[in-house]
């Protein structure tokens, strides 16, 4: 039997302030097996990022992992000091963050960017990463690799800097890719391309992908199962197929129909039947 | 008679960089929309497309470099700021960002009360507070007298929106631009806003310049659309037209991208 690359159980953060305390997840239980493809949908204050963040260690202050257990690899992480999280990021679990036009240095070499998740890890020398940095700007498109690597941000377009953070996130070869909102800045062609570039690097790389996102065409584009998250919980899950064929929770179910604009189209539909009516009212009456 | 037209507009920014080179980049290049009266005409491109600056353009915001702006059949391109406002009466416009378009300092109240306060001089403040009540009651914001002491601070996203809708519609404008309205929204709070404009576009009769990248949407939305690349209209008809057969390769690329369009298949290779 193989072990889940990541096994999230009854998971609960807290955000406590002094006037009160908010849950942000509450009771979550996920998991994702190795090569698997996992979506998490949900809307903004659902929890999906508090999840994604706290699954990297790197809650923000004053967020707070209360109960339940993150296990990464077989190994559980939650209560773990800071440095064990930061031996695990970037190897065994890798992030790609939103937004490409903050997330980068924009004083250092996006190759040495890159370089610097393997040297951090001591899986490589100097030469070596800046060689295995060329070697994946190249694999993404951004060839020649060599030449791109002395770039800076700023010289790159916002799909190319997102192809760079794909790169530093592959890079280490981890087994697990958290990407949240990978694209949702992007234009709609950028988009498809960094998809589709996406999806070949984790199946070259034999990667697991947990894709965050609140684009339900993505998700059922992108993964074979789907978790959906209300209000800090997980209110229903399953294949990607199955959930939106068949969506049981009713939360589900409006979030498919807004997806589709479902009651868009009838206001749109109800506008067209009362212009027409008017046009043919004041036709009358002429 | 068109609402809102734009006839052979180019706009031309010169570029100057720090490294001294000098150039000039056409944001609009003989771009022509015409917008009838009660309908809704989609605008549709991806970033650097030039639709804001078409949407800026067509509400007088910005002059073109050439070419001709009507609103109403009056023209008003070249016009001052002060000339402008005797037609920006006729024109309502809703921002993409429900965070910015309105003064944090205001209360709800006061924000919505804005074009009454400008082009409504003869109106009584009395007269203006019920206006704004029944502009808040007609955009859902209910109980209105709650909402018009807010502050934007207390009002979610979509609330927010809800205001600029309120204020863009205070003076009935025959014409009304939306830049991206629901692109900053959650998928369920954006068919609200959505359904809101429909029904407010049918009870006014205005005419709707919608700007979005979003080719799905503007084809519920819209009875037509414009397809924009490069500060030109590369396609433009019915929306079910387009989608079912467009004939110029950018368009046919931006409906490839479209992800509900798109299959596992066309994710390898």
């Amino acid at each position: 039997m193989t072990h889940p690359i990541l096994d999230i159980d009854l998971l609960r953060v807290e955000y406590p302030s002094a006037a009160s305390t908010s849950v942000a997840v509450q009771g979550v239980s996920i998991t994702v097996q190795p090569g698997e493809r996992v979506g998490l949908v949900g809307e903004s204050g659902s929890g999906k990022s508090t999840l994604a963040f706290a699954t990297m260690g790197l809650l923000k202050a004053p967020g707070v992992v209360t109960s339940g257990s993150i296990s990464v690899a077989g190994r559980v992480m939650t209560g773990l000091p800071d440095s064990e999280f930061a031996s695990m990021r970037g190897s065994s679990v890798s992030m790609i963050y939103q937004d490409p036009f903050t997330f980068l240095n924009p004083l250092v070499r996006v190759g040495d960017q890159i370089g610097e998740v393997l040297q951090l890890h001591s899986k490589a020398s100097r030469r070596e990463a800046r060689v295995a940095a060329a070697v994946i700007l190249d694999e993404l498109g951004l060839g020649p690799g060599a030449a791109t690597a002395r770039k800076y941000p700023h010289q790159l377009s916002g799909g190319q800097r997102q192809r760079v953070i794909i790169g530093m996130a592959l890079v280490g070869s981890p087994q697990l890719v958290i990407a949240d909102e990978p694209t949702t800045a992007l234009d709609v062609t950028v988009q498809a391309q960094i998809l589709r570039l996406l999806s070949r690097e984790i199946d070259v790389h034999k990667t697991a992908l947990l894709l965050i996102s609140h684009d339900l065409d993505v998700i059922r584009l992108m993964c074979d199962r789907v978790y959906v998250m209300l209000k800090g919980e997980v209110v229903e899950q399953g294949p990607v197929d199955q959930i939106f064929s068949a969506p049981q929770h009713p939360y589900t179910q409006a979030l498919l129909a807004s997806s589709r604009r479902d009651t868009v189209r009838e206001a749109a539909q109800r506008r067209v039947a009362l212009m027409s009516a008017g046009a043919t009212e004041e036709g009358a009456s002429l | 008679m068109s609402a809102l037209s734009l006839k052979n507009v180019t706009k031309i920014y010169s570029t100057g960089s720090v490294f001294g080179s000098r150039g000039q980049f056409r944001a609009l290049d003989d771009l022509s929309i015409d917008v009838q009266e009660g309908e809704i005409v989609g605008l549709v491109g991806e970033s650097g497309s030039g639709k804001s600056t078409a949407a800026r353009i067509g509400s007088g915001l910005l002059s073109p470099s050439t070419g001709e702006v009507s609103l109403l059949g009056t023209r008003i391109d070249g016009l001052s700021q002060r000339e402008l406002r005797g037609s920006r009466a006729d024109l309502g416009f809703i921002f993409q960002n429900p965070y910015g378009s309105i003064n944090p300092r205001d209360t709800i109240g006061r924000a919505i009360s804005l074009p009454f306060r400008i082009h409504r001089r003869t109106m009584s403040a009395s007269e203006i507070k019920t206006a704004v009540l029944d502009l808040l009651e007609r955009v859902g914001l209910a109980p209105a007298e709650e909402f018009y002491g807010k502050s934007p601070s207390q009002l979610s996203g979509g609330q927010r929106q809800r205001v600029a809708i309120a204020r863009a519609i205070a003076l009935r404008p025959p014409m009304l631009i939306a830049d991206e309205p629901v692109s900053a929204l959650d998928v369920t709070i954006a068919g609200q806003i959505l359904e809101l404009m429909l029904d407010i576009q049918t009870e006014l009769r205005s005419s709707i310049l919608f700007i979005s990248h979003d080719l799905g949407l503007v084809q519920t939305m819209c009875d037509r659309v414009l397809v924009m690349n490069k500060g030109r209209v590369v396609e433009q008809g019915l929306p079910s037209d387009v989608l079912a057969n467009p004939s110029d390769p950018y368009t046919k690329q931006l409906i490839a991208a479209m992800p509900s369009r798109m299959t596992r298949k066309d994710l390898v290779g």
